[in-house]
C-alpha cells in the first residue's frame, strides 16, 4: 500500500474514506476512551492532544466519557489473546496496564470500565449495559488500537444496534497500513468518521440553534 | 480469488475434532460475490465433511427495525445485497438435509444467533469462515468469535467481496491479531495428513 501523498495528508483526516455523514446526537451519544495505557504508550502518546480536545468538546456537551482499561488478572482470562500474543499480555497490578497520566480524565464524571480482557470494549464488561440504562444509541470511538480494540468494538457496537462514530485522529495503532485498513472498513459498512476539527463544527453548531 | 501477498500469517493446524465450519451467506441475494466462489467454498464443504468437520451455515434476512443497518444500506434496492428477493442459498451449494442453518439479521454469525451456544454443545473450540462478504460479516464473525474465546481460522479463497482494496484490508487485520488463515489446498494437506 503506497506512502500517505503530500495531497492526501493535507485533507481532512475523514474526507479520504467517508462514504456516509452524520453528526454525533449530544443527548444520545457516549465517548469511549479505549485502552489509553502506558502499554501502547508509543503508538498512543501522539494522539493525546487531539484526543483531550475530543473528551473536551464532548464533555462541554454533556456527552458521557468513558474509558476501558485493558488488563489480566490470571490466566483463566487470558483467552484466545494469550495464545495469539504468547501470553505477552498487560497484567493489572502493573504500571503497564495503568492509564496514561496525561489523559484529560475527570474521575469525579468519567467511567473506566475495568472487566475488559479481550479486544472487544463490550465483551463480558457490561458496556452495552451501562449505555443503555444512559439511554445511549451512539457512541463515538476514539483510543488504541485502532486496527484492534477499536475496530472490534466498533463492529461490536453496530451488531448490537449502537450508530457508530470512529475518530480518524484520536485513534491510532502501529502503522499507516493498519489505521487506514480500519477507516475503510468502517466507512463502508460500519460507521461514520469523525474527527476534532468535525465535532467542533457540528457540537458547536447545535448549540448556537437550540433543538 | 486471494492477491497473493504474503500476510506475515501465522500457520497452526486445524484439529478437525474440534471444529466446526461456517459458511457464511452464501445466498442468491449476494450472487455477484457468491457465485464466483461456489466451487471453493463447496471443497471446503466437501474436505470438511471428509473429516467429520461439521458444517453451519448461516443464512442472512432483513429486520425491517433493525434500524442501524438500515441507516447504512437504505431498502438495499440500490445495494448489491438483493440480487434476488429471497433469502435462498444460491444454487448448486453443497447444504445437505441434516446441516444446521442459522439466519441472521446483522452482520455477526453470533448476534442472536444460537451459534455460540450449539458450537459450545457441540464441544467446538474453533471456526473455520467461509462466504461473504470478506471484510464485513465474515471478518465481523471472525473477530467476534476469537472474542468469544474460538480459535479461528479464516479461509482467503471460499471468501469474498467486491473490492480488493477492503478484501486486502481485512486480511491484513485478521492475520495480524485474529486469525490463521488457510485455503482449500492447506485444508486439503493438512486432513490428508490426519
Amino acid at each position: 500500500m503506497s506512502e500517505t501523498s503530500d495531497f492526501e495528508r493535507v485533507l481532512p483526516s475523514y474526507c479520504k474514506y467517508e462514504i456516509r455523514k452524520r453528526s454525533p446526537n449530544p443527548s444520545k451519544c457516549a465517548l469511549l476512551v479505549i485502552d489509553m495505557q502506558n502499554h501502547f504508550s508509543d503508538i498512543a502518546n501522539p494522539i493525546i492532544p487531539a484526543l483531550n480536545t475530543t473528551i473536551n468538546l464532548c464533555r462541554s456537551r454533556k456527552i458521557p466519557v468513558l474509558f476501558t482499561r485493558h488488563n489480566h488478572k490470571s490466566p483463566s482470562d487470558y483467552g484466545m489473546l494469550g495464545e495469539w500474543w504468547d501470553e505477552k499480555l498487560i497484567f493489572d497490578g502493573t504500571p503497564d496496564a495503568d492509564l496514561l497520566p496525561n489523559l484529560a480524565l475527570d474521575k469525579k464524571v468519567d467511567l473506566v470500565v475495568e472487566k475488559k480482557n479481550t479486544y472487544s470494549a463490550f465483551h463480558g464488561t457490561g458496556m452495552e449495559e451501562i449505555l443503555r440504562e444512559m439511554e445511549i444509541e451512539e457512541v463515538i470511538i476514539t483510543g488504541v488500537m485502532t486496527n484492534l480494540c477499536c475496530e472490534t468494538s466498533a463492529r461490536d457496537a453496530f451488531v448490537r444496534g449502537f450508530r457508530v462514530f470512529v475518530s480518524t485522529d484520536s485513534t491510532a495503532t502501529s502503522n499507516t497500513e493498519l489505521h487506514e485498513s480500519t477507516l475503510k472498513n468502517m466507512a463502508y459498512g460500519f460507521a461514520y468518521l469523525v474527527d476534532c476539527k468535525r465535532l467542533e463544527s457540528c457540537l458547536k453548531i447545535k448549540e448556537k440553534s437550540e433543538v | 480469488m486471494t492477491t497473493g501477498k504474503d500476510y506475515g500469517t501465522r500457520h497452526r493446524e486445524v484439529n478437525p475434532s474440534k471444529c466446526a465450519l461456517i459458511v457464511i451467506d452464501v445466498q442468491k441475494r449476494f450472487q455477484s460475490m457468491t457465485a464466483p466462489i461456489l466451487p471453493t467454498v463447496n471443497r471446503t464443504i466437501s474436505l470438511c465433511r471428509s473429516v467429520k468437520i461439521p458444517v453451519i451455515f448461516i443464512r442472512h434476512v432483513d429486520d425491517p427495525n433493525y434500524k442501524v443497518l438500515r441507516e447504512h444500506w437504505g431498502d438495499l434496492k440500490d445495494t448489491p445485497f438483493l440480487e434476488d428477493p429471497t433469502n435462498d442459498f444460491l444454487s448448486g451449494l453443497a447444504v445437505e438435509e441434516d446441516d444446521l442453518v442459522l439466519e441472521k439479521t446483522t452482520y455477526s454469525a453470533f448476534e442472536e444467533t444460537g451459534l455460540e451456544e450449539k458450537l459450545k454443545e457441540m464441544g467446538v473450540e474453533e471456526v473455520i469462515i467461509t462466504g461473504v462478504n470478506t471484510n464485513v460479516c465474515c471478518e465481523t464473525s471472525a473477530r467476534i468469535a476469537f472474542v468469544k474465546g474460538f480459535r479461528v481460522f479464516f479461509s482467503t479463497d471460499a471468501t469474498n467481496t467486491f473490492s480488493d482494496k477492503l478484501r486486502d484490508a481485512a486480511l491484513t487485520n485478521l492475520a495480524f491479531a485474529f486469525a490463521y488463515l488457510v485455503n482449500c489446498d492447506m485444508l486439503e494437506t493438512s486432513f490428508k495428513t490426519d
